[in-house]
């Protein structure tokens, strides 16, 4: 991990570029917000500490032109004050600071400001990594959800009944509560329908049948409308496909679904 | 103002905090005594121009840098900066950046004995 320390006071960033090293870590300094913006896009470190109360600009408004840049949307930034207050820690919150870290600094404080930044710097990574591995090899959901959704393909098969698929990736944040969100919308769309509805950390697959090709279009629109007003999505693409009858297996409709997303995007 | 029963520097804090280096315990109280005597100039000047959000950011800089060497009474004239800065009372900033100056003669006589006590 690389960490840029943002601040005016000479004492400061001495102890911190210390305690840093003694961690093994390595540190870059800046006097103030403008230096540290350039020092960020020179160096991009995957944390940020900064000091509240500088000439110029304050940790916060640091804190905002970070989070604009498309290049630092995963960088972990904590903020020193010696004011720590609930308006300055709520402050704090809004201008996209991770932790509110209060003055004086010791050894013990560092130390445990790394560990948390570690925290949740890896559980970002894994994210990113997995979408991104996800983008790469175009391979959508898992290996349970695809026995899944063999079997649900084969029943529909067996029943003769159409059958339809709709995907989307989603904000891994809030997998909880949008799973909640589609068995609810599945329940006023299909009522008294069989589905089956699959979330994993960084995407869903989902599976509904049985559905015409226009029920599932209309179905999966009002839904990326609903996501895009909430903001809900990281990438806010839906995409159907229905079953074919010469379809033998999940890989072939997921492909077609794949395929679509492509496109949209 | 009155700072009877604070200590000039509360060194068991600042050795806790430091993890018991010695060596870095002076090298930053060193570089507080050369930013008191900016931060005084800086004090007097704002004074002159009635500059409050001056001596808010001075009485801000120092108690951060007294209190990461735990000088105890920088930090306590610091906060009276502080006061003293939101209600506009620079007769009381320019008599606290005269106690200032004091003080760092103080806390200058304070390292050169726990230096000798090593």
């Amino acid at each position: 991990v690389k960490v840029l320390v943002v601040d005016d006071d000479r004492t400061s960033r001495r102890l911190f570029e210390l305690f840093l090293k003694r961690a093994q870590v390595e540190c870059i300094t800046a006097e103030n917000a403008s230096d540290a913006l350039e020092s960020y896009k020179k160096h991009r470190p995957e944390m940020i500490v900064t000091d509240w109360f500088m000439p110029g600009e304050s940790g916060p408004e640091l804190a905002q032109k970070i989070r604009k840049m498309r290049i630092a949307r995963g960088v972990f930034i904590a903020c020193l004050s010696g004011f720590d207050t609930n308006e300055n820690a709520a402050e704090a919150s809004a201008a996209g600071i991770d932790l509110f870290v209060p003055k004086p600094l010791d050894s013990e404080k560092v130390v445990q400001l790394l560990k948390i930044a570690a925290r949740v710097l890896e559980i970002q990574n894994s994210t990113f990594e997995e979408l991104a591995a996800n983008r790469k090899t175009s391979r959508w959901g898992h290996r349970e959800f695809e026995i899944l959704l063999n079997k649900v393909i084969r029943k529909a098969r067996k029943a003769g009944l159409p059958m339809g698929l709709v995907a989307g990736r989603l904000d891994p944040v809030r997998a909880e509560s949008i799973k909640e969100i589609l068995r609810n919308s599945y329940d006023a769309a299909f009522e008294g329908r069989d589905y089956m509805l699959s979330v994993r950390s960084a995407n869903f697959v989902t599976a509904v049948f049985p559905a015409s090709q226009e029920e599932l279009s209309e179905y999966s629109q009002a839904l990326a409308r609903y996501f895009r007003d909430i903001d809900a999505w990281l990438d806010p693409v839906i995409a159907t496909a229905m079953l074919k009858p010469r379809d033998s297996n999940c890989q072939v409709l997921l492909s077609r679904v794949i395929r679509e997303v492509s496109r949209q995007k | 103002m009155n700072l009877e029963g604070i200590r000039t520097i509360d060194y068991t804090d600042a050795m806790r905090r430091l993890d018991d280096d010695r060596e870095l315990f002076y090298e930053l109280a060193e570089m507080v005594l050369q930013e008191v005597l900016q931060y005084s100039r800086t004090l007097s000047e704002a004074c002159r121009a009635q500059d409050a959000a001056k001596v808010s950011y001075v009485a801000h800089t120092l108690k951060g840098a007294a209190s990461n060497t735990s000088a105890m009474r920088l930090v306590a004239i610091a906060s009276e900066l502080s006061v003293a800065a939101r209600t506009g009372d620079f007769a009381q900033v320019a008599s606290l950046a005269a106690l200032l100056l004091t003080e760092r003669d103080d806390m200058a006589r304070e390292i050169q004995r726990l230096k000798e006590m090593k």
